[in-house]
């Protein structure tokens, strides 16, 4: 067989900080993300299940970076059981693309309309709209506000994915009627243990003692916490918060505090991080300072607000059980693809956001609050020194936000896409990366 | 390295030193360190060749001339210990960098340029792009540093050197520069000859306790847990031999070894004998049974190619350079691997007397092709061709 007639294998890998994994090359099933809902972890989930559904295999690959040597490629074929060309699917934020040398690259761009740094520096990515040279291509979930380049400042070129591309995961793991969340891992801010975090999987769960699952299969919870906030005297309704914490000149802390400390008591917060690498976790105890410091009645306020992940997507489908509604950052460069998987979830997003025009609720949105404050951060980054600007909601409008949130309801989510269907609509894109299955 | 042609240094240098119109600088920055590892062993071996080969070679230190007894004088230390403080108080300084206006002055950096656009023809040696491909191994103001200077230097070059080829794939790749700019010098090995007297007076034929060795700044990079998970889940391997682990201890590592393995440290099953100097490096090196590379990213890989010019099989991942060092005569495992790090260690503690022969063998014919005076010779042709050409 020539090279030419063999079939190429997909390798997909995203940023991680990680060094625990068993092997250069895994398979898919061996995926163990932080988030399984949002950020890029999703968005290679979503991508794999959804060449899978079109007849090709993904392995992941988590250090492409450092096998650049034919005999690690050779390594790597022999592990994966065939001498095939590769095919490398870079997903994560521009300026953590990564090749893996002697196969076909292709950045998978999930986020759109990075904030302009103030000051450069000298880094070659600092922009966040430069791709390194030996890109091929970009794929990219919806339309770019603008374009992403090659270092000389060409354009690449950029294939627009499916609809099927952005949440294939959830629809192949959805099984209608069910209501247990497996795999969701929640923690009260007065709970949360990073080291149960870090080690995460069933560990966390032990350490958390709080499967919300049980809770919407009617089960006793056993998180003290969520079971109080969602089952006490005064049950609280808990709205979800995605939270991006490769973000940090988002919104997310500030409406956090601001919400805590609210004289009314009736709503909570389940803060759903993702993008999570080991130094970006402390973001949650430094959120949990920040309440402490802000409210007269900390330790209350830290028990209505929740951390949460989902570890894999069977369950996700249940989420909107306990969050109904959610709050989007629109300065958040992910907003829209964590619109879209809201909106696949039933869970109804509402988009936050600034401007002077009037506001219309983007795709995936259920609806657009307009937020009437602003707030800036100031980055000291490796890519260099960058002013974040974001809308935020001052507290006064608050109520008015929770107030929209209480006129919409979670929907059932639209039935699942069968794997058929699927298919079908992957099969292009595959054709696409692998020409010969046409 | 086979196929490669590289002219002998001293026809090069002949040429060079032949043509009054050219001058050669040389950055000695490098050698301000007080321990040499890495980048100023290269910059040392660099000096040495060039006190030889051109003695007519300037040192400077930033914009000041130094003394070449100064140089010559770390160098027979084989540390900088010295030279910070006589580069304070004067004592090491001819003054400042005064060029000729009538020659052509060309400003070899061995690393990391200190001023740029002060020679006629500059250039650097860049030794792996691992702040900007692996930024997860280094502290931020590490990182910081590096992003700006690399591209300053870079842009202010007249031609760029890299140590191996995975680093101009890297330079190419993720920083697109034109491959016709990028030259390969690979690193040499060499031991001062005294070394192997030395070592036979201390030892002669005395049978070692078998031991592997492990040498490296100890920082997650080099991914010495993943060996010490091996050792722990596989302690058959402590009853045969013994783990040396040298080298100083860097960042973002704990000073703690692993709990699990206190017991094997107590019993002087595993050792950590810290920062060891040149001879103290050769003598573990020559008397080990194998070495152990398992990094997870290196711009070349020179602990690899030392093992191997004393005939001391090396146990590496196949990550970045590492096979472009050890070529066939490693045996090469998957860094995210134990079980395979394992089966790559067996592969090289259960070989009989007549393979254990033949791998040192291989070993050192491996290492062969590597020499400081090939490296220097690559870099001064490059250089020289691109003198010559400017030359009213």
């Amino acid at each position: 067989m020539t090279v030419a007639a063999m079939r190429p294998t997909v390798l997909v890998s995203t940023p991680t900080t990680r060094l625990d994994f068993a092997a250069c090359v895994l398979p898919m099933a061996q995926h163990r993300p932080f988030q399984a809902l949002f950020g890029y972890e999703g968005q290679l989930a979503a991508m794999a299940a959804g060449l899978a559904a079109a007849g090709v295999d993904c392995a992941l690959l988590p250090a492409p970076e450092i096998f650049g040597h034919p005999a690690a490629r050779a390594a790597i074929r022999a592990r994966l059981g065939a001498d095939n060309p590769l095919v490398h699917l870079r997903f994560g934020a521009t300026r953590s693309a990564r090749l893996l040398k002697g196969a076909t690259n292709l950045f998978v761009a999930g986020d759109d309309a990075a904030l302009p740094p103030i000051d450069l520096g000298w880094h070659p990515f600092g922009g966040g709209d430069r791709l390194p040279p030996l890109m091929a291509g970009v794929l990219s979930y919806g339309p770019l506000h603008r374009p992403l380049l090659d270092l000389a400042g060409a354009v690449l070129p950029t294939t627009t994915l499916p609809e099927a591309a952005a949440s294939a995961d959830l629809d192949l793991a959805a099984r209608p009627g069910r209501t247990v969340m497996a795999g969701l891992q929640v923690q009260s801010l007065a709970e949360f243990t990073r080291a149960a975090w870090s080690r995460g999987g069933e560990a966390g769960r032990a350490a958390s003692g709080a499967p919300a699952e049980r809770h919407a299969a009617g089960e006793p919870l056993r998180s003290t916490d969520l079971h109080a906030a969602l089952t006490g005297a005064a049950p609280r309704r808990l709205i979800a918060l995605p939270w991006n914490l490769a973000h940090p000149g988002g919104i997310v802390a500030d409406l956090t505090v601001k919400l805590a400390r609210r004289r009314e008591q009736d709503a909570g917060l389940l803060l759903l991080p993702f993008n999570i690498g080991s130094e970006a976790l402390d973001a949650v105890p430094r959120l949990a300072d920040h309440v402490r410091a802000a409210t007269d009645a900390p330790e209350a306020a830290l028990r209505a607000i929740f951390v949460g992940r989902l570890r894999r997507p069977g369950g996700a489908h249940a989420l909107s059980r306990i969050t109904p509604t959610a709050w989007v950052d629109g300065s958040d460069p992910e907003a829209g693809w964590t619109l879209r998987r809201l909106e696949r979830l039933g869970i109804a997003g509402i988009l936050v956001a600034g401007g002077l025009q009037p506001l219309l609720p983007p795709p995936g949105a259920r609806a657009a609050f307009h937020a009437d404050a602003s707030m800036q951060t100031e980055l000291h980054t490796p890519f260099g020194r960058q002013l974040q600007r974001a809308a935020t909601v001052s507290a006064r409008r608050l109520g008015a936000l929770l107030n929209l949130g209480r006129g919409l309801e979670a929907r059932p989510p639209p039935p699942p896409a069968t794997p058929a269907a699927l298919g079908s609509a992957m099969r292009p894109l595959a054709r696409q990366l692998l020409p010969e299955l046409a | 390295m086979s196929g490669d042609w590289t002219p002998s240094l001293d026809a090069v240098a002949r040429r060079l030193a032949a043509e009054p119109r050219l001058e050669l600088w040389f950055d000695v920055s490098p050698l301000f360190d007080e321990q040499w590892t890495g980048i100023p062993v290269v910059a040392a071996a660099l000096a040495r060749l060039l006190l030889i080969h051109l003695p007519q070679t300037r040192f400077f230190f930033e914009t000041t001339e130094i003394k070449p007894d100064f140089v010559r004088d770390a160098l027979v230390r084989d540390s900088g210990v010295l030279l910070p403080a006589a580069f304070q108080d004067g004592r090491a300084n001819l003054g400042p960098v005064q060029l000729d206006p009538a020659r052509l002055a060309i400003g070899l950096n061995p690393s990391v340029k200190r001023v740029r656009g002060v020679f006629d023809v500059e250039c650097n040696l860049i030794h792996d792009l691992s702040t900007l491909i692996t930024p997860q191994y280094h502290l931020g103001a590490n990182i910081d540093h590096h992003m700006q200077v690399m591209q300053a230097d870079l842009a202010s070059n007249d031609v760029t050197f890299c140590v191996s080829a995975a680093v101009r794939d890297d330079l190419v790749g993720y920083l697109a520069l034109d491959p016709a700019d990028v030259v390969v010098a690979h690193n040499g090995v060499s031991w001062p000859e005294r070394f192997a007297q030395q070592l036979w007076n201390e030892v002669g034929e005395a049978t070692v306790e078998p031991y592997l060795l492990m040498l490296g700044t100890r920082e997650p990079r080099k991914n010495v847990a993943r060996l010490l998970e091996c050792v722990e889940r596989s302690p058959s391997l402590l009853e045969h031999c013994r783990l040396v682990i040298a080298g100083k201890l860097g960042w973002l590592q704990s000073a703690e070894p692993h709990p699990v393995l206190a017991a094997a440290i107590a019993e002087r099953r595993i050792v950590f004998p810290g920062y060891v100097g040149e001879y103290e490096k050769y003598r573990l090196l020559a008397g080990a049974r194998a070495t152990v590379y398992p990094s997870f990213f290196e711009g070349f890989g020179l602990p690899v190619l030392e093992s191997l010019s004393l005939g001391t099989p090396c146990v590496a991942s196949f990550s970045s350079s590492l096979p472009e060092a050890g070529g066939p005569a490693c045996v090469y495992f998957d860094p995210y691997s134990i079980s395979d790090l394992h089966r790559a260690l067996r592969v090289v503690l259960d070989e009989d007397e007549a393979a254990q022969a033949a791998r040192r063998q291989a070993c050192r014919n491996q290492a062969a092709a590597f020499t400081w005076d090939r490296m220097l010779a690559t870099i001064l042709e490059r250089l020289g061709a691109l003198s010559f050409a400017r030359l009213p």
